[in-house]
């Protein structure tokens, strides 16, 4: 255990941060009980105290409760969008490798159009075509992760189709689809997990944006976007609104990409040992 | 450009005589928004009223306490029934461009406004209602549809404001305005800033003031942070939060005042009457009592501003406070509930624009103690209008039940009550949002506009305003205070009650 | 040459066919310019001439015709919301937005670059751990977070910095790093990895070998070759850029087209959110045209195809 601590640092980090993340989010609300909605708009706007460790907000609502259910509403929004974005895109990837090679040309190249696409902009118009709110913001989020699923499973599994022991397989008689889903799969898991986990810290800080810009969720939702947007409004009288849910969102980013990272790390580790 | 400011108040920090003195030629005003047209004739909105305000002059001129000054005209009368109205000019004024402003310039820019061939976006109120405008020597003779005795507030509105009809012919109006104001345009750059210049050919008193250069920001943080670093010599609105900051003693006012005046914008909840539950004034009138209006004033205004429980403002002659009323009242709004059968609760939908969401949070969270539940849908300006103005059928699809806004149409009554609650405004036609539909409200709003004489005007206004609050077909919230922001140098800002700022006759306080 | 031809072609094919797409979603985004303009005391009437004045009131079909007409003269049409040329406005802001832009990539490639060949130098060392962790945070923070605290830091309490808008060059201090701290992680990380695997070739044991002096052999031989996937990066990564210049000129009243899109959307000024949004593809397809030449004088080996 000390060993692996050692050696992979941002791993370990990752995995305490996220780990923290999940307990707090799934038992968090229920230890701490409280309404996150209940105001109290004779007392806003309080700085940090005993009684309100992150102080209250500009409805005099508990930050630090909010904080707290927000955990569960980012856990949402991860799930949710990479859901999308990876269950379009890999099978999409996986498609076009295994597609003639016109049909995986004009994927690829429609791929990477979608890719160079600016993403907010792309989000911003989608959102207004769907109306603002956070199923909506996230979907637009997926969109543009599409690409970036597309791209790696397709060029993990292009790759793989060479390798000796695939057109062994394929000379002993296996099916196509049993190649692709008992072989191919689970050669190129690592890989798309470590994407996975990257980008669900992209996709933390995008939703906070489009929240930032108001496209994102609706109140009284205790989003962490939501409530930082909320907070620059009272920036300069109250500093707590803003600094501590950009605070959340950055260790949850921060989290999420040691993960990332350090499980690229011992990943390559691996292969570069066998 | 803001280059040459910043080197010029290095320059005054360092408390050189003279260059403080060249340096006291200017003065920036930040606004939250940017202006949407330099016509006054094409738009409605306050920052821009504030911005055009320099440039141009209507017939006559509302002071701050809602009084008629001469403007371009000097003397004016109307007829024994309220419908012809005769403006005698003020000679030897020029616009900027250098056209004289003569009877016939004042007249075609009055027909331009309402024309319907013109589209202009500022027309509303005024086409059909004023019907002729004609020149007779010096005089020009407005001719009325209808007697309206609040014709001398609705030409001093900046809509009205007379434009150059060199400039009106040319088509140049909506990027370069063309006005007689004591400022003429300088340069408007997208984005950035507005800049006046001062107009040596004024007729009346020059203002000391050599330009000013008006900037905008929507952050409310943003705003507060540039009074504070002098970014800005002069911010209109300041937001309430910030207020507290410049209260003697504390750092900042050390910097810069705010000033409060009480303002004229009446913030609202609309209820859709044609969508069940809402449809039962007894539910209604139960959203209404569970409001903690005195709460609302001091968490969102903190303090700036007034609870208001009827449909007319404060300034407004018969207006009316809230009282008692302005608590909620939680027992008497179950008991009408249970009446209307709708004990157990129900859930509507409101539509908000993002300034007035937190006004949606706080209704959210005092409906829910009767059982309510209010869904918020936060929508961007252009969307909102739309579902705002939608006609009945449409705001059933959608279940909209809710709307959030606000109103100004300081001292005049009728402004305030027509269009909001008279049938014959109903979306998508007017601001009645919610479909109200009382066929004696609407005569006595016809009989009160008809009314010339302010006593016994003030008494049907009464009536009304007591028949609207049972009916509860809207909310009145509260009347916020109007706030701005003014650095320790600058004197001589003032505003008028429908949040336009005032700074042509501002000066820079001598250097000591 | 013929291939720059080719893919000229292909770029001004797939062009036109986004103009499509982008022109039919704008026009389906829900909201009515005119009647903001209006404002809500406006009889239907005035809202009806005001369609009409607008072209509003032609069939989609006729107003993408229209549009593909003027647009390929290089007129964009008129912003709904102030009448200005849609053309002129963006040309006026784009300098804004360019600048913004260009120097947090000069900022970015500046500490990226030699931090990165630090990082590949000293691998597995301290400053390459430290460096790692610097750009695992900073790719972590959201950018308008920082912004906000910058301004209340430097601006409000310090009075070091102006707080917004354009000016003199302390107005671009804040922005500009803001804007330079995502891309500056990644093309760190991109030169570290691209170094790593350059030092690993044989070229470049053998120009050690050959007793050549390290700073050569680094610059020299190792910097060209790493660089590909850095130039990929600054590149591919102008998407990112505009994403990231949007909230950045929103926080910082930046008077470039980032925020000339948030306040088109907002109000629903159609001509403008088309032109910035084609012209934002352009910019990208066109990025991604000079990142494949690039890319082919960088690194001998795709030269041959």
């Amino acid at each position: 255990m000390i060993r692996i601590m050692r050696r992979h640092p941002a791993l370990c980090l990752g995995a305490m941060l996220c780990g923290l993340a999940l307990v707090l989010g799934a038992i968090g609300p229920v230890v701490i009980g409280g309404d996150p909605s209940a105001q109290d708009l004779y007392h806003v706007l309080q700085p940090p105290s005993w009684t309100h460790p992150c102080g209250t907000d500009a409805f005099g609502r508990d930050i630090f409760l909010r904080l707290i259910y927000g955990l569960r509403l980012t856990m949402y929004e991860v799930v949710v969008s990479t859901a999308c974005a990876a269950g379009i895109g890999i099978p999409l990837g996986l498609f076009s490798a295994m597609a003639p090679s016109w049909l995986d040309r004009a994927i690829m190249g429609l791929s990477d159009m979608a890719f160079a696409f600016p993403g907010l902009v792309l989000a911003l118009l989608i959102v207004s075509l769907l109306g603002p709110g956070l199923f909506h913001a996230l979907l637009a989020i997926a969109a543009f992760s599409i690409p970036i699923y597309t791209r790696l499973a397709r060029n993990l599994t292009h790759a793989l189709r060479h390798a000796t022991y695939i057109e062994a397989l394929q000379v002993l008689g296996a099916s196509r689809a049993r190649i692709l889903f008992r072989h191919m799969l689970r050669n190129i898991a690592a890989p798309v997990l470590v994407q996975i986990t990257l980008g669900a810290g992209t996709v933390v800080l995008s939703a906070a944006s489009l929240s930032f810009l108001g496209l994102g969720a609706q109140p009284p939702m205790p989003e962490w976007g939501t409530m930082m947007s909320d907070g620059r409004n009272v920036l300069g009288a109250a500093f707590w609104p803003c600094l501590f849910p950009g605070l959340a969102i950055a260790l949850a980013v921060i989290g999420l990409n040691c993960l990332g990272d350090g499980l690229r790390e011992a990943l390559d580790a691996r292969s570069e040992q066998s | 450009m803001r280059r040459s400011v910043f080197l010029c108040c290095i320059t005054a920090g360092f408390a050189m005589k003279s260059a403080a003195a060249a340096c006291a030629a200017g003065l920036t005003v930040m606004l939250a928004e940017p202006p949407r047209s330099m016509d006054p004739a094409d738009q409605n909105a306050t920052a821009t009223h504030s911005i055009l305000a320099p440039f141009y002059e209507s017939l006559v001129q509302q002071d701050e306490t809602g009084s008629i000054r001469p403007g371009l005209a000097t003397r004016w009368s109307g007829s024994v029934d309220g419908r012809v109205w005769r403006f005698t000019l003020r000679p030897h004024v020029l616009f900027h461009d250098g056209a004289p402003c003569d009877p016939e310039a004042v007249a075609a820019s009055l027909k331009r406004l309402i024309d319907p061939k013109a589209g202009l976006a500022g027309a509303g109120v005024f086409r059909g209602l004023i019907m002729d405008v004609a020149e007779d020597g010096q005089d020009v003779v407005i001719t009325l549809a209808r007697p309206y005795a609040d014709i001398l507030h609705l030409l001093a509105m900046t809509q009205a404001a007379v434009v150059s009809p060199i400039a009106a012919r040319g088509g140049t109006l909506g990027r370069h305005a063309d006005g007689t104001g004591p400022f003429r345009f300088g340069d408007w750059q997208d984005g950035d800033h507005v800049r006046a210049l001062r107009f040596d050919r004024y007729w009346g008193a020059a203002p000391s003031l050599d330009w000013i250069n008006w900037t905008w920001s929507p952050e409310p943080s943003v705003v507060n942070m540039a009074l504070q670093t002098g970014d800005a010599n002069v911010v209109m609105p300041i937001s309430p939060v910030f207020a507290d900051l410049y209260t003697p003693g504390r750092p900042a006012s050390a910097e810069a005042v705010v000033y409060r005046a009480p303002g004229s914008a009446l913030f609202w909840a609309a209820l859709n009457t044609r969508l069940p539950p809402l449809n039962d004034p007894r539910v209604r009138r139960a959203l209404s009592l569970s409001i903690d209006r005195r709460a609302l004033v001091a968490g969102l205004l903190h303090g700036n501003g007034q609870p208001a429980c009827f449909a007319i403002t404060p300034e407004t002659p018969g207006a009316r406070g809230c009282g008692a009323a302005a608590g909620a009242d939680i027992d008497q709004a179950r008991t009408l509930l249970e009446q209307a059968g709708w004990h157990k609760g129900f859930s509507i939908t409101a539509v908000v624009q993002e300034p007035e969401e937190p006004i949606a949070e706080a209704l959210q969270a005092m409906w829910r103690s009767i059982g309510v539940r209010l869904v918020i849908r936060r929508q961007e300006a252009g969307v909102w209008v739309q579902s705002a103005f939608a006609p009945p059928d449409e705001k059933k699809r959608s279940e909209t039940g809710v709307i959030i806004s606000s109103w100004s149409a300081p001292f005049v009554a009728d402004l305030q009550i027509r269009p909001l609650y008279a049938a014959a405004s109903a979306a998508p036609a007017g601001a009645n949002l919610g479909f109200y539909d009382n066929p004696i409200v609407d005569a006595e709003i016809e009989a009160a506009a008809g009314t010339l004489d302010p006593i016994g005007r003030a008494a049907l206004y009464g009536t009304i305003q007591t028949r609207l609050a049972d009916d509860a077909p809207m909310l009145p919230l509260y009347v916020q205070d109007d706030l701005f922001g003014v650095r320790r140098d600058i004197e001589g800002v003032t505003s008028l009650p429908d949040g336009e700022i005032v700074v042509t006759q501002a000066h820079r306080r001598p250097v000591r | 040459m013929t291939g720059v031809a080719r893919r000229v072609t292909t770029l001004l094919v797939v062009m036109l066919f986004v103009s499509a797409v982008v022109f039919v979603a704008i026009h389906s985004l829900p909201g009515d310019p005119a009647r903001l303009m209006a404002g809500p005391q406006a009889p239907r009437s005035v809202i009806d001439a005001l369609h009409a004045r607008l072209g509003l009131d032609e069939p989609l079909s006729a107003q993408y015709v229209h549009f593909l007409k003027r647009a390929l003269s290089g007129d964009f049409g008129l912003s709904l919301r102030d009448g200005t040329p849609v053309g002129a406005a963006i040309a006026q802001r784009l300098p804004y937005s360019l600048l913004l832009g260009g120097l947090s990539y000069v900022l970015a490639i500046v500490i990226g670059v030699p931090g990165g060949t630090l990082a590949a130098v000293r691998v597995g060392q301290w400053p390459d751990h430290l460096l790692m962790a610097a750009t695992l945070v900073g790719a972590s923070l959201a950018g308008f977070w920082v912004a906000l605290l910058g301004m209340e830091i430097f601006a409000v309490r310090l009075h070091w910095l102006p707080l917004m808008g354009a000016g003199d060059w302390r107005h671009y201090i804040l922005p500009v790093m803001v804007l330079a701290l995502m891309p500056a992680a990644l093309i760190l990380r991109m030169t570290r990895t691209g170094m790593r695997d350059v030092l690993r070739q044989d070229y470049i044991r053998t120009a050690r070998a050959k007793g050549l002096p390290p700073a050569i052999v680094l610059t020299r031989h190792a910097l060209r070759n790493a660089m590909v996937p850095v130039v990929t990066v600054i590149c591919l990564n102008l998407g990112g850029l505009i994403s990231g210049a949007v909230v950045t000129e929103t926080v910082f009243d930046w008077p470039g087209i980032g925020r000339l899109l948030i306040d088109a959307v907002r109000y629903r000024d159609y001509p403008m959110i088309q032109g910035i949004t084609l012209l934002s593809i352009l910019g990208v397809l066109g990025a991604n045209l000079v990142a494949e030449i690039l890319i082919a004088w960088l690194d001998p080996r795709t030269r041959g195809n």
